[in-house]
C-alpha cells in the first residue's frame, strides 16, 4: 500500500513539540486552541483581571502543559473586550540567562509601542516624543549628537532592533545598561510606566511569557530577592515563572506583592479525579474530552480520521495530561505507522511509542528517584518538594493535579518504567 | 520490519524525510562519550547511504546554544544536520543545558531537522536542568556501540564522510622582547626591524590572516612609561595592519618590563613553599610587588583593555577565547614578579598552586597555551618540578622567550605532549638575531606547525629563518609538532568536579562555613548556607580553587593529592627512570601484574636506606609514583578525594591507590592497599577480605595488597591468593 508521504508531513507537523498552533503571533489569535482545557484555572485568572486593573499575577507549569497557548488566548479574548492587553515573548526579545529588568521593561514597553502604532489604542504626543527621545539615546551610543528616528518608521521597530542587538551581544547588552544609567529619568521604566498610565482608560494588561524559562538560581534572584518585576508598574500583569520558584521556601513572600501567588500553579490536564475517601483515582471524561478536542483541532484540516479513537485515547493516558507529551507521543506514533507503511495510527504505533518513552526515562534514572515514585503511585503524594520532587516535576516522571486538592500520579511510561524496575529488583531497598 | 538494532536508524531516516524543511528536533544518546566523534561519523555515514540528506556539523562548542546551531545549519533547508556536543566535565555539562534550555525559542528557526548526539551524562544533566528543551526533543534514541555502528557502516557500504570542511588553520604570531626604548638612547635599527615586521605581517595578511598574537614579555626595556608609549603605538601598529582584534592579543611582563626602583626594597625571592602558597594566595601579600607593574599594567590596560595581562594568578591567570568553533585557554603567567637585575636565575617563582589552579581550567579548553617569558629553568628549584609537571600535564603549547634564541622542542609529559616553543628578540640590536614564530594548530588533527622568520639584510628583510629547523625545507622550513591528547585531563577534571561537593562535605563545619563566607553566600541557616555554599562551588570556576585552598590548609603536613613528588628520594626517582622504562596499556589484561612487577623491581633497585619506608604513608606515596610512570592512566593516593567511596552499608572506603578514573571499565580499575607483612601475617583473611569491600566500592576487577618487611633484602615476589568473596588479589611482597 502506498504511505501518502505528504500526508504524514503534514501530520507529524503538527505533533511536533516544537510546533506553536498559533496563526498569528503579533496578535496573538490561537489556531486551534480549545478553550476550556484550562477552564477553572483560567476563571480565576480572567476573574482576578477582571475585578482588579492593577492585579499582578503568576502562572507557572510543568513544561508543556499549555501555559503560553492559554496566555496568548486570554491576551486574545482580553484585546476583544477591548482592553490594551499585549503578550510579550521575553525569549523573542532578551537573552534569558542573562535577563535584566531593562530589558524586560523596553520589551514590554516595545510591545505596548507596537500595540498603539498598530491602531490598537492612542497615547498622547509627549508619551511618543519621550519613547522616540529614549530611542535617539539608546541608537546613539556614545556619540554627542544621536541621529534622529525617521518619523516615518514605527518607533517599536527601533525599539526591537535595539532589543535583538543586546539579545546576541553580550557588549550591546552592557552598552545598552550603561546607555540607560547615563539619564534616571528617561529609562525604560519610567516609559513603561508613563504608556500604562496613559493607556489607564483601556484597564491595560501586559502578559510577560518566559520568564518561566529562567534558570531557577536566576529566577530565585529575579523573584524572592531583588526587583520583583512589574509589581510597581501601573496595569495588570501576568508573569510566567518557573515551577522550580514555587517550591521555594520562601515563595509565600511573594503573596505580598502578586496576588494569586498562591494559586499560580497551572496543572496538567486532569485525567483523573482523586476520590479522598478511598484514595484512589477515577478517569475523568472531561479531561480526556478536552485533550481529544486539542488532537482534533491538529488533525482535522489535514485527515481527521489519521488516528484510530481509541488510539488518541491511549496516547491521552500516556501523556498524563501533558499537552506536548501527547504530541509528542502522537508525532512517534505517526512515524512508527509511516515505518510500517500503514495507512493508520493503530494500537500498536501508540504503544511501541511510550515504550520508546520509557526507555528515555530509563536512561535518566537515578536509584533515588524509585522509592518517590513509588510513594506517588502508592499514595497519590509527593511528599516535602525537595530537590527530587522538582526535579521529577518538572521532568515530567510526575504528573501534577488539582482538583481542590493537589495530588499526583506517574505517566504510563514512567509507570511501566516502575514496574519493570520493581520486577527485577523484587526486594529493593 | 526492522530489526531492534537498526530500528532508531530507520526510525531517524523517516522522521528526516517527514520533517522536510520544518524544524525538529531529535537526540542521539551515546554511551561512549570518548568515541563520540567516531559515534557522529558513523551515524552521518550511514544516514547518507540510507538516502538522507546529511551534513556532519560536526563538534559543537559547549557554550553554543540552539542559536549558534541554527547559524551553523543555514547552509540548506531541509538537511538533517548532525552535530555533537560533549562537555567533558560537569561544570560545561551544567553550563550546556542552562544555554540549552534559555535559547530553545531558537529551535523553531531551524529550517530542518537538527540531529544532536549526547553522551548519556549529558542527557541526564539536560533532563535535570533543561527540563524544557527536554519536553522539545521530538525523539531520542540510544545508539548501539561505537564499535557495532562502525561494523554498521562496513556492512553497508556505507563510507565515512569527509570531516567538516577542512578548516583554516588557527594562525597566531609570537613576539617577544622588542625591548623598546626611546629616542635618547635607542638602537638605530629599531624601528627599521619593527617597520619590516609590521610591513611582512600586512603583506601576508591576505594569504595568511593571523587570529591571534602572544607576545612573551620584554616589550619594554626600562619600564618608563615614555618606552610604553612605544610599545603602546607598535601594538597599535600590529592590531591595524593584522586585523586582529584586542581580546586576541595576550601578553605577559618580562624582566625588563619591571620597574626596578618599585622593586628596590622588596623581596628578591620566597624561601619555601609554604611562603609561596601565602604569597601567590593572597591577593594582598602580592600588593607591594604589584607596584613594579603599574607602568605595564597602565600600558596594557590603554592598548589592549582592561585585562590582566599577566598580574593574575590562578583561575584567573587563564583567559578564554574561541576561535572558528575551537575554545582556546591561554594562561598568562608572570615569571618576574620577582625579577629585578641581572641575576634573577633560581630566585623566580610562578607558585605551585597558581600554575596548578590556572592548569585545571586550562585542561577544559580544547586547546591550551600557556605564556611565560622566562624558560622554567630560572624559576626557584624548589617548584621547578612541580611547575614543569603541571604545565606538562595540562598544557598543549608553552611560549615563551627571554634567551633570545630561537628554541622549539616537544617535551613528553604524563599526558602526552607539550611543545614548548621560544621565540627569539623581535629587536634586541643588532647583536642578536632579531626573529619571531607565525604558528598554525589544527585543533582536529592536533598539530601545531611552527614557522620561524628571521630579520636579514636587503630589501626585504624579514624572511623564513632556515636555520631553526634545517631538515624542514619542504614545508618551508616550518615544523609540525603532534600536540598531546587532551581526555585524560578532562576525565581527570570530570572527577575533581563530582567530587568538589564530596570533599566539601567532608570538610569540618567551621570551614565550610569560612568558605562560604568566602564565595559571599550567606543565609538564615547554617544548613542553608552550607548547601549554597556547596552548589556555588560545584557550579561556579572559582570553585575548585577555593575548596583547594581551604583542604590544602586542612591537611599538614602537605601532601600532594596526585602523587607524592615531595617525599620521594633522588635515589628511588633515579630508580623509577632506570626500572619503570615500559608504559603499560590498560588494556592489556596483564597490565595490573606487569605494574606490581614493575613496583618490585624498582623498589629493590634501590638501597636500603633510601626506601621510602619511614611510614606507609611515604610508601603508597612513593608507590603510586612508579605506577603513575608505568600505566598509562591516573593513579591516585591516600589523600586523594578520588579513593574515597562509600560502600552499600555507607561506610566510607579510603583505599591506598586507586588505579582509573570513576568512568573506566571495571577492566581497567585497580585497587591497592599497602600494609605490613607482619600485619598480613596476623590476619590474612581481614587484608584479603578488606579488598573484597574495596574491589565492590570502586568498581575494580583488579585488586593487590603490597608488603613491606620481608626479611629477604634482595627480592620481591608475587602471589596470587583468593580473597573470601573468592576473587583472585595478588599480593606483592617488598623488602
Amino acid at each position: 500500500m502506498a504511505v501518502d508521504l505528504k500526508r504524514f508531513q503534514a501530520l507529524t507537523r503538527v505533533f511536533d513539540p516544537i510546533y506553536r498552533p498559533r496563526a498569528d503571533a503579533a496578535h496573538g489569535s490561537v489556531e486551534g486552541y480549545v478553550a476550556d482545557t484550562h477552564s477553572g484555572y483560567r476563571a480565576q485568572l480572567e476573574g482576578a483581571l477582571a475585578l482588579n486593573d492593577h492585579a499582578k499575577l503568576l502562572a507557572a507549569g510543568q513544561p508543556g502543559c499549555g501555559k503560553t497557548t492559554m496566555l496568548q488566548s486570554v491576551a486574545q479574548s482580553l484585546v476583544e473586550e477591548g482592553r490594551a492587553a499585549v503578550f510579550v515573548d521575553l525569549e523573542v526579545h532578551a537573552a534569558l540567562q542573562d535577563l535584566g529588568l531593562h530589558e524586560l521593561h523596553l520589551a514590554t514597553a516595545t510591545e505596548l509601542l507596537a500595540f498603539i502604532e498598530g491602531g490598537g489604542a492612542t497615547v498622547s504626543s509627549h508619551a511618543l516624543k519621550q519613547a522616540a527621545d529614549l530611542l535617539q539615546r539608546l541608537l546613539g551610543g556614545d556619540r554627542d549628537v544621536a541621529p534622529a528616528w525617521p518619523e516615518s518608521t514605527p518607533l517599536s521597530e527601533g525599539f526591537r532592533g535595539t532589543l535583538r542587538g543586546a539579545h546576541d551581544d553580550p557588549e550591546l547588552r552592557r552598552v545598552l545598561r550603561t546607555l540607560v544609567a547615563t539619564d534616571p529619568t528617561s529609562t525604560p521604566a519610567t516609559l513603561l510606566m508613563r504608556l500604562l498610565d496613559e493607556l489607564a482608560p483601556r484597564r491595560p494588561v501586559v502578559i510577560l511569557d518566559g520568564l518561566d524559562k529562567l534558570p531557577p538560581d536566576q529566577a530565585r534572584d529575579f523573584f524572592l530577592r531583588d526587583s520583583k518585576p512589574m509589581v510597581d508598574m501601573p496595569g495588570a500583569a501576568v508573569l510566567t515563572i518557573p515551577l522550580s520558584l514555587v517550591y521555594e521556601s520562601s515563595f509565600n513572600v511573594l503573596s505580598e506583592r502578586y496576588n494569586n501567588a498562591d494559586s499560580a500553579v497551572l496543572p496538567a490536564v486532569r485525567l483523573y479525579e482523586f476520590d479522598g475517601d478511598a484514595r484512589r483515582r477515577v478517569r475523568f471524561e472531561a479531561g480526556f474530552d478536552v485533550l481529544r478536542r486539542i488532537v482534533a483541532a491538529r488533525t482535522a484540516p489535514i485527515d481527521a480520521n489519521a488516528i484510530l479513537p481509541e488510539t488518541v485515547d491511549r496516547a491521552i493516558e500516556g501523556s498524563g495530561g501533558n499537552i506536548r507529551e501527547l504530541a509528542r507521543l502522537l508525532q512517534a506514533s505517526l512515524v512508527k505507522a509511516y515505518v510500517r507503511r500503514g495507512e493508520f495510527v493503530e494500537l500498536q504505533d501508540v504503544e511501541a511509542a511510550i515504550a520508546d518513552q520509557r526507555e528515555s526515562f530509563r536512561r535518566t534514572l537515578q536509584p533515588r528517584f524509585v522509592p518517590v515514585l513509588q510513594r506517588v503511585r502508592d499514595a497519590f503524594q509527593l511528599e516535602n518538594v525537595d530537590d527530587i520532587g522538582k526535579l521529577l516535576l518538572y521532568g515530567l516522571w510526575v504528573m501534577e493535579y488539582r482538583n481542590g486538592i493537589t495530588w499526583y500520579a506517574l505517566p504510563v511510561p514512567v509507570e511501566q518504567l516502575l514496574k519493570q524496575i520493581e520486577r527485577t529488583r523484587p526486594h529493593a531497598d | 520490519m526492522p530489526t531492534d538494532s537498526a530500528r532508531w536508524l530507520t526510525e531517524l531516516c523517516a522522521r528526516v524525510a517527514l520533517a522536510g524543511d520544518t524544524a525538529s528536533l531529535l537526540v542521539l544518546v551515546t554511551s561512549e562519550p570518548a568515541r563520540i566523534n567516531e559515534v557522529r561519523k558513523a551515524v552521518v555515514a550511514l544516514l547518507q547511504h540510507e538516502g538522507c540528506a546529511t551534513e556532519d556539523l560536526g563538534a559543537l562548542d559547549t557554550r553554543d546554544g540552539p542559536t549558534a546551531w541554527n547559524e551553523r545549519a543555514r547552509s540548506g533547508a531541509g538537511v538533517a544536520h548532525v552535530f555533537s556536543i560533549a562537555p567533558s566535565n560537569k561544570l560545561g555539562r551544567a553550563a550546556f543545558a542552562e544555554i540549552a534550555n534559555a535559547q530553545r525559542e531558537s529551535l523553531r528557526e531551524a529550517t530542518g531537522p537538527l540531529v544532536l548526539l549526547l553522551a548519556t551524562e549529558t542527557e541526564v544533566e539536560l533532563r535535570r536542568r533543561a527540563p524544557d528543551f527536554v519536553t522539545w526533543i521530538a525523539q531520542s534514541w540510544s545508539l548501539p556501540s561505537a564499535e557495532a555502528l562502525v561494523r554498521m557502516t562496513q556492512e553497508r557500504g556505507a563510507v565515512a564522510p569527509v570531516p567538516t570542511a577542512t578548516a583554516a588553520p588557527i594562525r597566531f604570531l609570537h613576539l617577544s622582547d622588542l625591548h623598546l626604548r626611546t629616542a635618547a638612547n635607542k638602537r638605530v635599527d629599531q624601528e627599521r626591524v619593527l617597520r619590516g615586521l609590521v610591513e611582512m605581517l600586512s603583506r601576508t595578511r591576505a594569504a595568511a590572516p593571523l587570529d591571534l598574537i602572544f607576545v612573551t614579555g620584554d616589550l619594554a626595556f626600562s619600564a618608563n612609561s615614555e618606552e610604553y608609549a612605544l610599545v603602546t603605538s607598535f601594538i597599535a601598529r600590529l592590531l591595524e595592519v593584522t586585523g586582529v582584534p584586542r581580546e586576541r592579543v595576550f601578553v605577559v611582563p618580562g624582566n625588563h618590563d619591571v620597574d626596578r626602583a618599585a622593586g628596590r626594597w622588596l623581596l628578591r625571592t620566597l624561601d619555601s613553599d609554604e611562603a609561596s602558597t601565602e604569597f601567590f594566595g593572597i591577593a594582598a601579600n602580592r600588593r607591594w610587588h604589584a607596584q613594579k607593574f603599574e607602568a605595564w599594567s597602565a600600558a596594557m590596560r590603554a592598548a589592549l583593555g582592561d585585562r590582566s595581562h599577566g598580574l593574575a594568578v590562578g583561575a584567573e591567570a587563564v583567559e578564554n577565547v574561541e576561535v572558528r568553533g575551537t575554545r582556546i585557554a591561554v594562561a598568562l603567567f608572570n615569571t618576574a614578579w620577582f625579577a629585578c637585575a641581572g641575576d634573577d636565575e633560581g630566585k623566580l617563582w610562578l607558585g605551585e598552586a597558581n600554575v596548578e589552579s590556572a592548569a585545571a581550567v586550562a585542561a577544559r579548553a580544547e586547546l591550551s597555551i600557556a605564556l611565560m617569558h622566562h624558560p622554567i629553568d630560572c624559576l626557584a628549584e624548589a617548584e621547578r618540578d612541580a611547575v614543569s609537571a603541571h604545565l606538562e600535564r595540562s598544557f598543549d603549547v608553552l611560549l615563551r622567550g627571554h634567551l633570545h634564541k630561537t628554541r622549539a622542542q616537544v617535551v613528553i609529559g604524563g599526558r602526552g605532549a607539550l611543545a614548548e616553543i621560544a621565540a627569539p628578540a623581535a629587536y634586541q640590536g643588532s647583536r642578536w638575531a632579531n626573529g619571531c614564530f607565525v604558528g598554525e594548530v589544527r585543533p582536529d588533527a592536533r598539530t601545531l606547525r611552527m614557522q620561524p622568520f628571521t630579520f636579514g639584510l636587503g630589501a626585504d628583510p624579514w624572511t623564513v629563518d632556515n636555520r631553526v629547523f634545517p631538515s624542514d625545507e619542504r614545508d618551508g622550513h616550518a615544523h609540525t609538532f603532534r600536540l598531546g591528547e587532551r581526555a585524560p585531563t578532562s576525565e581527570r577534571e570530570a572527577v575533581a568536579q563530582a567530587n568538589a561537593a564530596d570533599l566539601f562535605w567532608r570538610l569540618p563545619s567551621t570551614r565550610r562555613l569560612a568558605i562560604a563566607a568566602r564565595l559571599g553566600v550567606e543565609s538564615a541557616s547554617t544548613r542553608e548556607t552550607e548547601e549554597r555554599a556547596a552548589e556555588r562551588l560545584v557550579r561556579s570556576p572559582e570553585g575548585a580553587e577555593v575548596l583547594r585552598e581551604f583542604s590544602v590548609r586542612a591537611s599538614a603536613p602537605r601532601v600532594s593529592t596526585e602523587v607524592g613528588e615531595q617525599l620521594v628520594s633522588s635515589a628511588f626517582r633515579a630508580a623509577i627512570r632506570d626500572c619503570a622504562t615500559e608504559r603499560f596499556s590498560r588494556a592489556d589484561p596483564a597490565f595490573f601484574v606487569k605494574a606490581l612487577t614493575a613496583v618490585g623491581r624498582v623498589w629493590t633497585a634501590v638501597p636500603r636506606e633510601s626506601r621510602p619506608t619511614a611510614s606507609l604513608s611515604e610508601a603508597v606515596l612513593a608507590i603510586a609514583e612508579v605506577l603513575a610512570a608505568c600505566i598509562d592512566g591516573p593513579v591516585s593516593a591516600e589523600r586523594s578525594p578520588w579513593n574515597v567511596a562509600l560502600d552499600p552499608r555507607t561506610r566510607r572506603l579510603r583505599v591506598d591507590l586507586l588505579i582509573g578514573d570513576r568512568r573506566d571499565p571495571p577492566h581497567e580499575r585497580a585497587v591497592l592497599e599497602v600494609d605490613s607483612l607482619l600485619e598480613y601475617e596476623r590476619d590474612e583473611s581481614r587484608l584479603l577480605g578488606r579488598l573484597d569491600s574495596y574491589r565492590g566500592a570502586f568498581d575494580a576487577r583488579h585488586a593487590g595488597l603490597i608488603l613491606l618487611g620481608s626479611r629477604d633484602q634482595s627480592t620481591h615476589s608475587i602471589d596470587a591468593e583468593l580473597t573470601p568473596a573468592q576473587h583472585i588479589a595478588f599480593v606483592l611482597t617488598l623488602p
